[in-house]
């Protein structure tokens, strides 16, 4: 008799287990998808409760698909792309083509001048004069902020966009009933996109990359890790370009780079909202018939070595401390991938994880730590980042000691159980947490559709972190986060030269 | 002849005809393609109901019920905040939220909370903004019970262990060391400092003295005066309904009984400055952060229509005036905001801010002046204005995007007394807004001679003077340092090794005049402040090395003598005389340098490490003897010289470490000599003491230095 109740009682508890799987039936029977003759492929996720739709245009190229001279080429079209068409942005498209032909004529001479071995700086000057008053001309023929300004006043919400090494993303929301205009400027732009104004917003990028990178330690402690940690896979650059890039950027550059990475078969447009597929897959015939087929682009041979020696790079700043730690990991194609989730949630988040306790709570030396798996794309293989601050009185060696110590009670000892149970339960709570926001569902079905293949793998995750067990952790440790396998970018407070 | 007269008339209509028949189609074809789309009307935007109860001792609880998906949210709106902490301890409510989740309760240890929280996927937060303490609170459907009782004795039973007090300083303690290190904040708190002043609760900068002045008893304090469930409001979204809501509510939280005591919102006074630029300089920029503006208003809901749809016009997005111009014609930044601010208990900041190259600062500043000249100005055009209004009326439905949107807004809403059907009030006002109206707000809110500019940058890349745009005053965001409180480690061979050799090469080198000094006469004066008063002093002081001391003390007007002989030593205070404590001797010898250098083996010197002081690098060595005696010696590397000392403090009436800061060095005789030196207790200066004259070695007359016997 007690056997059978303590059978019975572990089904019982057993079954309260699987239960704390989750049932993605209902989300899944609102996605649907259809794909144009051209090869452009929709996802639509339907949510009726509210009459607003956002649309995700997800194009399959960022930083990695760049070469030297262009680097930064992904990210500049991002920001071409909302200067508009023949139509929107100009008053007099004619008019402003043939002075474009002008200035380009002229960026030509400056390049050229540039390149010699004894450039002219008199003749560079004259020519940027001559460039000016081009761009004088050219203006007049703008009109200012028209794809914005039509989007705004039709009651757009979020509009944005952003570059990734993997992807270039267009957003925007709009109230329901303007899926028409959406689609009109939204195929408008890839169909027929003319860059207008490029040397002034190449001003504009050049701002960005101040800000992000040169005028922040943190940011120059990125683009350094990043060029140490990478040897030959694109990874090593920086999404936004060096300057001497961005500088000498071209529109021929530009029109060939879109030609062959902006097309129907190399990008997933995504839709949720108030939206129907008949009356989504119409307006997307209507549309976006006319973008070019292309193809998608495969996926970069270019990979990287495994690296064979740890790496350091020390940058002495006007700033207090800070150190970052790279580990070369697989892409999110790889089965470890997911393992890494799990290992984030017992390394960094959470009071109770290892090195939050360890560091913030018991030995207080660090006044934050975080960590980051597949930085700075997960499409290839990338990197595993753990980054900190030290208190005040505490340096970043103490903490990377701490850090070592830490892996190394892992590789000896592993996980406890109970870890690891905390680990899975918070990584699944967030998990479908993330459910509650359309956008952020539906980016996560695009990535899943492009990078792995199918959107329905998005649903997998839960499943495939359940199966993860304590072995699984020790031996991810063991593999990854090796000395040899990282590269340890510091800044230091900036001292005086000592005579 | 009839035909050839009425040719030309003919002509004439037919050219009439043609032209206006081109005209129609140039007009057609004017207007784009785009602009002729039609749409359908928008669905009917279903308003989620929101349900309000109350728990039988005050809690207010309002709940929106969303079956999508088995998650929790709620959040708990507490009167309070920051605008609450006293002049001298900032910060003191983000502390008192901090430790109400991580300290622990009188159940639970602080890591066992955590652990447990952690074990079931519940996240709790606490956080202090400037009106209210937001506590939110996120979990699955299924552990929503245990996590309100958890909930409850956090708020209820709070340990507010003192090692997480000291856990969450160190963490605020760091940041303030961080808090020059990127531009971007250095502008905006300075920004804020200038429009509500510097001691303002809505713009003071934590300080590592705020720091040490926060106790716990100062903790409880502000927690037992803001939280108590009439002064909470809960709002919830998740598959439930009111009344369970209210039963785990009532269950966790019925029983509490305490009233809150809010003290009065503090007020706002405009600040007035005689400078018109605020620079700061930091090296190692090639950019500048800036913000221009003045102080705001409170919010009106009678103008919330006007001064949005300004704003729009005027600085938000892209198709504002000030994007158009400094981004996308000027090509200067890549991004620019700000607006006329209006905030609900306190007026806000009319502002306006981006950043640019350092060589095009002055220009974009110009910019934003001029386009606030212009739009006060001129009226704005029928189609800005009508583009602003279209934008606001049809964004409406993102009103109602989420529930969690709906719900939280309405409960600021409801916080701050505001209508709960403002926002379709406001549909209304928008509609009704006028070219005149924007010219109005233009003309009565924006004031660009009371403006002030604030500038974070590199001076030499600039594109001209600064004092082009009028009176310019620079800011120093040095630091205050932090008082002197630290453990010092165990000496080790290694460290004293490197203290030894550190003084012993001070003593052969810099310090090399000690070696056979024999003595030495030194006049100084002295100001001691005390209890907010100072005292001066003069002090002629004779020296016989190596025991003999004499000092002839002038206060106000009256002369004291101090004399040491030996081991003995007597003070003699207009005829009266005390003998000085062979202790005090001791202690006066200890630091000595002339001991220090010439009888090292009585010390030790440990190494600490080395320390940046205002862009100075110092050696730190703590010197020690066997009766506990300690100085500390800040060894300029650059120098060479002991430009700082630290030891407890001797001075009368202070207790603690005292700094003394030493400068206006010249060597005589071989012994670099500190002309001034400055004592501080806890970064307030307590004496300043000059010397006039220093003589090296001369005569000097051995009788007096004896020492009467008292008869």
């Amino acid at each position: 008799m007690k056997k059978q109740t303590f059978v019975l009682v572990l089904l019982v508890l057993f079954s309260i287990g699987l239960s704390a799987g989750y049932d993605f039936s209902k989300i899944k029977n609102n996605i649907s998808e259809f794909t144009l003759p051209n090869g452009l492929k929709f996802i639509l996720l339907e949510d009726h409760s509210v009459p607003i739709a956002s649309f995700i245009t997800y194009v399959n190229v960022g930083g990695s698909d760049e070469r030297i001279g262009i680097y930064g080429i992904s990210h500049f079209l991002e920001h071409m792309a909302f200067k508009g068409t023949s139509e929107v942005g100009t008053n007099n498209h004619e008019a402003e083509k043939k002075i474009f032909a002008k200035m380009d004529a002229i960026f030509d001479k400056i390049l050229v001048e540039k390149g010699s071995i004894n450039p002219d700086e008199k003749k560079i000057k004259s020519y940027n004069d001559e460039l000016e008053k081009l761009k004088e001309e050219a203006s007049k023929y703008v009109v200012d902020n028209e794809y914005d300004k039509l989007l705004d006043r039709n009651g757009a919400n979020g509009m944005n966009a952003g570059t990734a090494k993997d992807t270039t993303m267009y957003f925007v929301s709009l109230p329901s009933n303007k899926l028409e205009l959406w689609a009109y400027l939204e195929s408008g732009r890839f169909a027929d996109p003319v860059f207008r104004e490029i040397y002034k917003e190449r001003g504009v990028i050049q701002e960005e990359r101040r800000v992000r990178t040169e005028n922040t330690p943190i940011g120059k402690l990125i683009e350094e890790l990043l060029a140490l940690a990478f040897k030959d896979h694109p990874y090593r650059v920086n999404g936004i370009g060096p300057m001497s890039n961005i500088e000498n950027i071209t529109r021929m550059d530009m029109i060939d780079y879109f030609k062959t990475n902006y097309t129907a078969r190399n990008m997933v447009i995504g839709v949720t909202g108030d939206v129907y597929p008949d009356q989504l897959k119409k307006i997307a015939e209507k549309y976006f018939s006319k973008l070019r087929p292309g193809k998608k682009n495969y996926r970069i041979l270019t990979t990287e070595p495994k690296q064979i020696g740890e790496k350091t790079i020390n940058i002495y700043e006007d700033s207090q401390p800070v150190v970052a730690v790279a580990y070369h990991i697989p892409s999110m194609l790889d089965e470890d991938f997911i393992k890494f989730s799990v290992l984030d949630n017992v390394l960094t988040s959470g009071r109770s994880s290892r090195l939050k306790k360890k560091l913030e709570i018991d030995d207080k030396t660090a006044m934050g730590i975080f960590s980051f798996a597949g930085f700075p794309g997960s499409k290839y293989p990338s990197l595993y980042l753990i980054f900190s601050m030290p208190n005040s009185g505490h340096t970043n060696d103490e903490i990377l000691t701490a850090i070592d110590q830490e892996i190394e009670k892992i590789k000896n000892d592993s996980i406890t159980e109970e870890e690891l149970a905390s680990a899975k339960t918070r990584l699944k709570v967030s998990i479908i947490r993330q459910l509650k926001s359309n956008r952020g569902l539906l980016m996560g079905l695009l990535q899943s559709e492009v990078v792995l293949g199918s959107w329905e793998k998005t649903f997998d995750e839960l499943e495939t972190i359940e199966k993860i067990t304590t072995d699984d952790i020790k031996n991810l440790v063991e593999k990854y986060l090796t000395t040899s396998n990282r590269s340890i970018g510091r800044i230091e407070k900036k001292k005086e030269v000592t005579k | 002849m009839n035909r050839m007269k009425s040719f030309p008339v003919i002509l004439l209509a037919v050219v009439f005809l043609a032209c206006t028949i081109g005209t129609a189609n140039l007009e057609a074809a004017k207007k784009k393609k785009v602009e002729t789309l039609k749409f359908p009307p928008l669905n009917e935007i279903q308003k989620p109901e929101i349900k309000k109860d109350v728990t039988n001792n005050g809690i207010k609880l309002r709940l929106i019920k969303n079956e999508k998906l088995p998650v929790i949210d709620l959040r708990i709106i507490v009167k309070g905040g920051s605008v609450y902490d006293p002049p001298d301890k900032i910060d003191l409510s983000s502390v008192t939220a901090e430790l109400l989740q991580i300290g622990g309760t009188k159940e639970l240890k602080s890591e066992d909370l955590d652990k447990l929280l952690d074990s079931k996927g519940i996240n709790i937060s606490v956080n202090a903004t400037n009106d209210y303490f937001s506590v939110t609170l996120s979990c699955l459907k299924e552990n929503f019970d245990e996590a309100v009782s958890i909930l409850s004795k956090m708020l209820r039973e709070p340990a507010f262990d003192a090692e997480k007090m000291e856990e969450y300083k160190g963490r605020l303690s760091s940041a303030i060391s961080r808090r020059n290190d990127n531009p971007g904040p250095i502008n905006s708190r300075e920004f804020r400092k200038l429009i509500y002043g510097e001691k303002s609760p809505f713009a003071a900068v934590l300080e590592y003295e705020h720091l040490d002045n926060i106790t716990s008893a100062d903790v409880i304090k502000t927690y037992l005066r803001f939280f108590a469930p009439g002064n909470m409001l809960a709002g919830v979204t998740g598959p439930m309904e009111i009344d369970e809501v209210k039963t785990v509510f009532e269950k966790y939280f019925g029983d509490w009984e305490h009233e809150a005591r809010i003290p009065g919102y503090p007020g706002v006074g405009e600040q007035s400055h005689d400078f018109k630029v605020a620079f700061v300089q930091k090296e190692n920029l090639n950019q500048s952060y800036l913000s221009i503006g003045h102080l705001g208003v409170k919010y009106d809901a009678s103008k919330s229509a006007k001064f949005k749809v300004f704003n729009s016009i005027f600085s938000g997005g892209f198709s504002s005036r000030l994007m158009s111009r400094v981004r996308v014609k000027m090509g200067l930044t890549y991004g620019i905001g700000g607006g006329i601010g209006t905030d609900y208990f306190y007026p806000g900041s009319t502002s306006f801010s981006t950043f640019t190259k350092s060589e095009s600062t002055i220009k974009a500043i110009k910019a934003i002046q001029d386009e606030i000249n212009i739009i006060r100005e001129e009226k704005v055009t029928p189609e800005e204005l009508q583009d602003a209004k279209d934008a606001f009326l049809n964004s409406y439905v993102f009103e109602f995007s989420t529930p969690d949107r709906v719900l939280f807004t309405s409960l600021q809403r409801e916080f701050y007394g505001i209508d709960e059907n403002i926002a379709d009030r406001l549909v209304e006002d928008v509609k009704k807004v006028t070219a005149d109206d924007i010219l109005d707000v233009a003309k009565n809110y924006l004031h660009p001679d009371k403006m002030i500019i604030t500038v974070v940058g590199n001076k030499e890349k600039l594109d001209g003077d600064l004092s082009e745009l009028g009176k310019v005053k620079q800011l120093d965001i040095t630091i205050k340092p932090p008082a002197l409180k630290e453990k010092i480690p165990e000496a080790t061979p290694e460290s004293l090794e490197k203290g030894s050799r550190l003084i012993t090469d001070l003593a052969a080198n810099k310090y090399k005049g000690y070696k056979g000094l024999k003595s030495l006469q030194t006049e100084s004066n002295m100001a001691i402040t005390m209890q907010g008063r100072t005292f001066e002093m003069g002090i002629k002081s004779t020296r016989l090395f190596p025991d003999k001391t004499h000092a002839e003390i002038s206060i106000m007007g009256m002369k004291m003598y101090r004399t040491i002989n030996g081991k003995e030593g007597i003070m003699n205070q207009m005829g009266q005389m005390k003998p000085v404590p062979e202790k005090e001797i001791e202690k006066g010898r200890f630091n000595d340098l002339y001991y220090i250098f010439n009888n090292p083996d009585t010390y030790k010197f440990q190494y600490l490490y080395e320390k940046e002081i205002e862009g100075k690098i110092y050696d730190v060595v703590y010197i020690f003897d066997a009766e506990k005696n300690w100085v500390k010696f800040f060894v300029n590397r650059e120098t060479g010289l002991i430009e700082i000392e630290e030891e407890l403090s001797s001075l009368p009436g202070q207790s603690g470490a005292q700094r003394s800061i030493k400068s206006g060095f010249k060597t005589i005789g071989g012994i670099p000599f500190a002309f001034k030196a400055e004592a501080y207790i806890n970064d307030k200066k307590i004496a300043e003491v000059t010397t006039k004259e220093i003589l090296v070695n001369p005569k000097v007359d051995p009788t007096i230095f004896k020492i009467e016997e008292k008869k």
